[in-house]
């Protein structure tokens, strides 16, 4: 409700959504004062407010481009002259033929590679572009977690890297559209369970089959931070990343190879084992072809001892697919 | 008495979709009437007025270059929000101030072109320049605090209170939840208020 005062105040919010902000303002006499508030912010941005006049030419300026675009045709081709025009011929000459079949064999071992390579690099772009989406669901979560991102946590029911996604849907940050399948992969769109679903799930002896399945799932194709570890007061405490811990900081990327506990060296295999999207807490999204890419050339999916699982300290954070836990040693969900 | 302009009655999409159906003073109705409001969000988006302009005319021109993909009744408004959003990005990236803009951008404070980066209005706690009104002084402050904000805020406060948007338009123009426009403007509104306590005298009428 709280978010929704400014709205109110700005005439922002739809009928609805005004009504229940009126309703709630004669229940609360005590929000007023925060109404308030928010009315004196307001008030001070109205100094301000006044626009700039744009110059009396933009909209003929404005206009001409439009008109010069619309009417800008591609130069003709001129016509040969008559003694350029070669004579037809009927039948192909050998050399023809052998120009022919070199050009095939020259087209054939320059172009295909290079097709394969464009359809390789869209691929890579459309993966980074779905990590941008996911940066902003992020985003959109620290926003109302004070500046936390999702955590996964140490204990069932939400001890996996694919926690992530019933964290954000709860949060209500997540695009209708969004996807966890890696463009590179053509994978399924997220399992979108709640929080309270998914402990529902976990509690009950008789779904343990859908919620292991749920576990190895729901990050589809993408690796998420398992969080760092650090001693407070002689005690080691598993902490997430949040939106102030580094803009170099990964936190999210294409899953690595398949691993259980320990990880084969090697590449995601999103996109033929040649690299991975990996996603900054900043925001950026770089194809890296190692997987070296932490803080000081940390390898992002496993930590100082070798293993898939919490990191020692924030920079050694580590990034999990789905089904990783942080503490793979505690007893199994 | 001059005869009313037929197209001013129509409503935008009325507009673009003649403009699509090759009447072309449709679209000479439609920048007249965004000129002043759309030019005002580009100049104080990109804190330029030039860049301003030359952003606004790109945006009419990428409606144009777009129109085959209009489809009629859609709301012309957001559409032509999120190509001026987009055609904003790409003028500060090419002059490689994405995120990092005004804090180095100069403000011509009105009329007597005195000139000075937002950086040094930051920092000049203490009165300005004797010559300088008390009321431009604020405004100055005002902006400063304004700019300084992470643009993703900054981006959701200009549309829903300079642009007096809703939530609805913005969550489109922006391609995010509903929900995130909401907290985002609650953030942005959240830190010029901590801003703000730091300098009491704006809290002053």
């Amino acid at each position: 409700m709280e978010e929704n005062l400014s709205g109110y105040l700005l005439n922002a919010l739809d009928p609805e959504a005004h009504d229940q902000v009126e309703r709630y303002l004669l229940d609360h006499p005590e929000a007023q004062n925060r109404l308030d508030s928010i009315r004196r912010t307001l008030d001070l941005l109205a100094e301000d407010r006044q626009d700039a006049a744009p110059s009396p030419g933009l909209k003929v300026a404005t206009l001409s481009r439009i008109a010069e675009y619309r009417c800008r045709t591609l130069p003709k081709a001129p016509r040969p002259s008559p003694s350029q025009i070669v004579p037809r011929r009927s039948w192909w000459r050998r050399s023809d033929v052998a120009v022919a079949a070199l050009l095939l064999i020259t087209v054939g071992s320059i172009g295909v590679p290079a097709l394969a390579n464009w359809w390789r690099q869209e691929r890579i772009i459309a993966c980074k572009d779905n990590l941008r989406r996911w940066h902003a669901a992020l985003l959109g979560y620290s926003d109302t977690h004070n500046g936390d991102f999702p955590r996964v946590e140490k204990n069932p029911p939400l001890d996996f890297a694919g926690a992530f996604v019933p964290l954000l849907q709860d949060s209500e940050v997540l695009p209708r559209d969004i996807s966890v399948g890696c463009p590179g992969n053509r994978e399924h769109t997220p399992y979108l369970k709640s929080v309270n679903e998914i402990a529902a799930m976990q509690a009950c002896q008789e779904r343990n089959d859908e919620y292991q399945d749920l576990r190895r799932k729901m990050g589809g194709c993408y690796a998420y931070t398992l969080g760092y570890q650090e001693m407070v007061n002689g005690t080691p405490q598993h902490f997430g990343l949040r939106c102030d811990s580094g803009d170099e900081l990964p936190i999210m990327s294409d899953k690595p190879p398949f691993c259980q506990v320990t990880c084969p060296l090697g590449n995601s295999p999103n996109h033929g084992g040649g690299g991975q999207n990996v996603l900054f807490i900043g925001g950026n999204v770089h194809f890296h072809r190692t997987r070296t890419v932490g803080l000081k050339g940390d390898d992002i999916f496993s930590n100082k001892e070798g293993i898939m699982a919490v990191g020692f300290g924030i920079s050694d954070s580590v990034l999990g697919p789905s089904e990783a836990r942080p503490y793979p040693n505690l007893e199994n969900p | 008495m001059a005869a009313l302009d037929p197209l001013t009655n129509c409503s935008d999409e009325d507009l673009l979709t003649r403009f699509q159906r090759g009447q072309t003073e449709a679209i000479g109705a439609l920048v007249s009437r965004y000129e002043r409001e759309l030019y005002g969000y580009l100049r104080r988006y990109l804190g330029d007025g030039s860049l301003a302009e030359d952003v606004f005319q790109n945006t009419f021109l990428q409606l144009c270059v777009k129109i085959a993909q209009y489809e009629p009744g859609r709301p012309v408004r957001p559409w032509l929000y999120t190509i001026a959003t987009n055609q904003a990005i790409d003028a500060l990236r090419r002059q490689g101030r994405h995120q990092a803009l005004s804090l180095d951008q100069y403000h011509e404070d009105g009329g007597n072109g005195d000139a000075r980066t937002l950086m040094e209005s930051l920092e000049s706690r203490s009165p300005g320049p004797e010559d300088l009104a008390e009321g431009q002084e604020r405004r100055q402050r005002i902006r400063a605090s304004v700019d300084r904000l992470p643009e993703f805020l900054r981006q959701v406060l200009f549309l829903a209170y300079y642009q007096g948007l809703k939530y609805r338009e913005i969550a489109d123009i922006l391609g995010i939840p509903v929900g995130t426009v909401k907290s985002r403007l609650h953030a942005a509104l959240v830190k010029l208020q901590e801003s703000w306590n730091t300098t009491p005298s704006l809290y002053e009428a």
